[in-house]
């Protein structure tokens, strides 16, 4: 396996709603292109190295104060 | 008192008459029910209107008081809830197709909350479906409409709840908040919309939209009044995971005490860098300041991450939450969505686990950060929206990162944050502000936004179109 | 002293210490001299940090001299799994990622090792990352069982495992997400302990999965196990999961026996595992002797091993893909083949997934504390076979073939891995005990009142014939 077929390369949005068994009309498709664009940015700008410093957010808690 | 209506009262005016016994609840229920039933064919504010119910729960609660059994602020009010709120008995829609026949068995933790506290549920109003899709026209009921101007966009998710109390057509009713559902709706039908602290108001039998950002809040005139709707609705709730076990603020003694000293940083880059607002909402900002000040506040500018490190993180948290809550209905019946609703949700499809992982981490790196410029200042202002309400269903595309919301950081962050209305635009809609405080501290932000309101006239003037005589019998 | 001082536990390392009749320079050379003797057979060193251990050692010689004492651990030699931090040492992973990965402050874990006065011997083998291995492609070998080379170690903490049992520590420091302590505890025969989430620090240590992490102590007895527990615990304000709660020592009521401790034994675990009969019947002897010494024995079930798997693996897989992603992007030469295939397949998961699994977790976790309301302590297998072949191990095994140490991943549980005999080969059984959270001291008192009752803790492994066999 390459890192060009590693799980980032682009899927069309239509391959991508038919993997999860979803149906959607043209307008959909055509309205989900910009949003889907933006999610991706978003994805991109918040993938960094991370320590334990910075644990998600709801992650177990076993104590109270 | 200088109100000769009884619909104009605030829950705070009108609760030592109810104690007194001056004012009836079943006055006061049937004033409501009358203006519901002449007006909300203009305002599609209400799904369901629950008349003979709310009839009979007024006759108990008068009975009740009648024999000294008074409850407290909340006795005898008229309330009304989103219709993602569940109802025993009654059904909770979402405002969806999908849900059109859902009869809970249970209340929901806030419904049995304010019912116990001797509220009148006059009915179950407007949201967009599912509280993500809208405004919509695809849906089994019309839309709400803006209060001040039917022609104009009321805003949501919380529509309904915000149209109600604009149009004086409860006095009090509950909004849920994603990303700015109870502070929209508050800023365009200009009222006052509290989206308390995570975890201080139960959720359970609420319809979860995204369950990491979503809180339950009051929605009412006044900030004051908010706070008694807190005193009701804040207590810990060991079976929703998101619960605090913390101890609840005197919501009804904090929001009266002076705000003198306070420090009020204002985010400045917010509407000055990192988003265009509209100038009319920006003097709005300008001039509460200028009171804030008048009050004995303190203001500085301070700086907290831009806009857009709180959507990217808020995007990618709840359009996976909520995918994942829709995942098996939205491949079943996709028609049984409309069309927005259909789209925004399945946005989180495209959402890998580890974006996921990274918005949380995210999020916990910004939540630190403010903290950190709380412990220089009490409280935060920015706007609320960056426009007055447009028209109906001209909202653009209210969530791509081109127009970053205000209010969604503080769903990234959990802080408490409240929607004010500072005053109206020249074509009469109202302007927005808002106050956001450290976590807990919810009791403090009404405190500021109570002060404003009182030292200000904003809360004298109602929608015009909305005029029924309802004089007050006990003066 | 009776026994070689490898052999020799903390307790009588540290008592012989303390009178001045052992040096804890005497001491390291000897452990130093071992390894260099015998790590051939078991690589379970990836960088032996002789002077500094020397260093450490004569300054623990001179305090004690002085007659300072640090407790227990003072001038006792210990290694850590090659994830965690150690001022001007590599920290690799065992990766060629990180080859050149020199780290400048020591990780919470380490400062506190040193602080108790313990000596740092060397940094041990691991997975790649602690998620990939057993892998012939990286920088260095992966480590071997010292009961017989031909097996694996258990993994991650590899190296770990292996350097107790083989006499060349008597403690290290592993890392479990999955059952990376106990595993290898389990395989080689000696103690882990998982503590529960939360209880100690992870700062500086690299990230497999931040929310199923955990770091333990690694001991040939589950006395010194406590010992080693005592001196990590305790809250740190910059690890957001670490519990800001008061420590209770774990070591204090250690021989307070299990006389009317309630115990629920969980043989189903194993069998819907496929465990041996060797494995089954070493567990079902636990729960008889615990009976006999007084406890409360009764069978009980929870929910099957494959829900406590689907749910963990999920958030691991996510978890360790978004710490990973910006190298398997960039660089994916420098990962060995196991981990890059895992990642890739970590990439698959998808954002619904991993809240489906979280809320799933809070499920489980509420599931088991409803079970562990009227017990004390779990019982169950710690691996479904003895220590399998090295050359055997399957590529995606924690899907296939999921451990029985993740449930308490996890629930957060603290969860221990002790030896309950051996099997026909010669190779360690192993038995876990899992407790409430934050109640790691009844966990150890189980463990040392069974213990107690054996005499596993007197057979070792024979390095020389690993010699023999490393030479043929």
């Amino acid at each position: 396996m390459s890192a060009e077929s590693t799980p980032q390369s682009p899927i069309t949005i239509d391959m991508k709603l038919a993997e999860y068994g979803l149906k959607a009309g043209p307008e959909t498709l055509e309205s989900l292109k910009g949003a889907v664009a933006d999610l991706q940015t978003a994805a991109k700008n918040i993938c960094k190295p991370r320590s334990y410093l910075e644990e998600p957010v709801h992650a177990l808690r076993l104590w109270k104060k | 008192m200088s109100k000769t209506n009884i619909h104009d009262l605030t829950i705070a005016e009108a609760a030592p008459l109810i104690a007194a016994k001056k004012l009836s609840p079943v006055e006061l229920t049937a004033t409501y029910l009358k203006r519901i039933e002449a007006f909300d064919g203009a305002l599609n504010a209400f799904i369901k209107v629950l008349p003979e119910a709310a009839m009979a729960s007024a006759r108990k609660a008068e009975a009740a008081i009648m024999k000294g059994e008074y409850k407290g602020p909340l006795h005898g009010v008229p309330i009304a809830l989103k219709d993602i709120y569940n109802t025993k008995g009654i059904a909770t829609t979402g405002h969806s197709a999908l849900y059109k026949d859902h009869v809970p068995a249970e209340d929901a933790v806030t419904t049995a909350l304010l019912a116990e506290a001797g509220t009148i549920l006059l009915g179950k109003l407007s949201t967009w479906e599912f509280a993500i899709g809208g405004t919509s026209f695809d849906l089994p009921w019309p839309p709400a409409k803006n209060p001040w101007n039917p022609a104009h966009d009321p805003a949501g998710s919380s529509s309904g709840s915000g149209a109600a109390i604009g149009a004086s057509l409860a006095m009090g009713t509950m909004g849920t908040d994603t990303g700015g559902s109870i502070r929209g709706p508050a800023a365009w039908c200009g009222i006052a919309g509290l989206k308390p602290t995570y975890g201080y108001v139960s959720r359970r039998g609420i319809l979860p939209l995204s369950f990491s950002l979503d809180h339950g809040g009051p929605m009412c005139w006044t900030s004051e009044d908010c706070a008694l709707m807190m005193d009701v609705l804040a207590k810990y709730d060991p079976i929703d995971p998101g619960s605090a076990d913390v101890t609840k603020a005197d919501f009804a003694a904090s929001v009266k005490k002076d705000v003198k000293g306070l420090k009020i940083g204002v985010v400045r880059h917010f509407f000055e860098k990192d988003a265009e607002i509209d100038p009319e909402i920006k003097a709005g900002i300008e001039a509460s300041l200028a009171t804030f000040k008048d009050l004995g506040c303190e203001i500085i500018d301070v700086t907290i991450a831009p806009l857009s490190a709180y959507a990217d993180v808020a995007a990618l948290i709840s359009r996976s939450e909520a995918f994942a809550f829709h995942e098996e209905t939205l491949k079943a019946s996709p028609e049984l969505y409309g069309e927005l609703a259909r789209q925004r949700i399945m946005m989180g499809a495209f959402i890998r686990a580890s974006d996921y992982v990274n918005a949380l981490r995210e999020r916990g790196v910004l939540i630190a950060q403010i903290a950190k410029v709380f412990e220089t200042v009490d409280i935060l202002v920015t706007p609320t929206m960056p426009t007055p309400a447009p028209k109906l269903g001209e909202l653009g595309n209210m969530l791509s990162r081109a127009r970053p919301s205000f209010t969604r950081p503080f769903n990234v962050t959990g802080s408490p944050a409240l929607s004010i209305c500072p005053g109206f635009t020249a074509s009469g809609l109202p302007l927005n502000m808002q106050l956001i405080g450290r976590p807990f501290q919810d009791d403090l932000v009404l405190r500021l936004g109570s002060a404003f309101e009182k030292a200000t006239a904003f809360r004298d003037t109602r929608p015009a179109q909305w005029a029924m005589p309802s004089s007050i019998a006990a003066e | 002293m009776a026994e070689p001082l490898p052999f020799m536990t903390i307790t009588a390392l540290s008592k012989a210490i303390a009178s001045k009749a052992l040096s804890p320079v005497e001491l390291t050379q000897t452990l130093l001299d071992r390894v260099d003797q015998y790590d051939g057979v078991t690589n379970a060193f990836i960088e032996v940090t002789a002077e500094l251990a020397l260093k450490a050692a004569r300054k623990a010689e001179s305090e004690v001299m002085n007659g300072l004492s640090r407790g227990p651990l003072h001038g006792i030699p210990v290694g850590l799994k090659d994830i965690i931090d150690l001022a001007g040492y590599r920290t690799t992973a065992h990766s060629h990622q990180l080859i050149d990965n020199w780290v400048k402050e020591d990780a919470v874990v380490t400062a506190k090792l040193k602080e108790a006065g313990a000596i740092i011997l060397g940094k041990l083998s691991t997975h790649e990352f602690a998620m990939g291995g057993p892998s012939f492609d990286l920088p260095f070998p992966p480590a071997r069982n010292p009961w017989n080379r031909e097996h694996f170690s258990g993994g991650s903490s590899s190296g770990s495992g292996a350097a107790v049992a083989a006499g060349f520590m008597p403690a290290a420091l592993g890392t479990d997400t999955g059952g990376s302590i106990r595993l290898p505890a389990a395989f080689c025969g000696i103690v882990g302990l998982k503590p529960t989430y939360g209880l100690v620090s992870r700062r500086g240590v690299l990230p497999l999965s931040q929310s199923l992490d955990h770091i333990g102590p690694m001991t040939w007895t589950v006395e010194d196990n406590a010992l080693l527990l005592d001196v990590l615990a305790g809250h740190d304000p910059l690890d957001p999961a670490s519990a800001d709660r008061p420590y209770v020592s774990a070591s204090a009521g250690i021989h307070g026996g299990v006389k009317g401790l309630r115990v629920a034994y969980l043989p189903s675990l194993g069998a819907e595992a496929g465990a041996s009969d060797e494995v089954m019947k070493g567990v079902a002897h636990v729960a008889e002797t615990l009976k006999s010494l007084g406890a409360i024995v009764e069978e009980v079930t929870l929910p099957p091993l494959m829900d406590f798997a689907s749910c963990g693996n999920m958030i691991l897989s996510s978890e360790a893909f978004a710490i990973h992603e910006p190298n398997i992007r960039q660089r994916p030469e420098k990962y060995g083949e196991i981990l890059r295939d895992r990642l890739f397949l970590a990439g698959f998961v998808h954002a619904s997934d991993y809240v489906h699994a979280m809320k799933m977790r809070g499920e489980l976790v509420a599931t088991v504390a409803k079970v562990m309301r009227t017990y004390d302590v779990i019982i169950c297998a710690s691996a479904a076979t003895p220590a399998p072949k090295i050359k055997e191990m399957p590529k995606f095994g924690l899907y296939t073939k999921p451990p029985l140490t993740f449930p308490f991943n996890v629930t957060g549980m603290p969860s221990l891995s002790m030896c309950c005999g051996y099997s026909a080969s010669g190779l360690p059984l192993a038995v876990q005990i899992a407790g409430h959270a934050f109640e790691e001291a009844t966990v150890y008192r189980v463990a040392q009142a069974y213990e107690a009752t054996t005499t596993w803790r007197s057979r070792r492994p024979d390095l020389d014939a690993g010699l023999k066999a490393l030479a043929a």
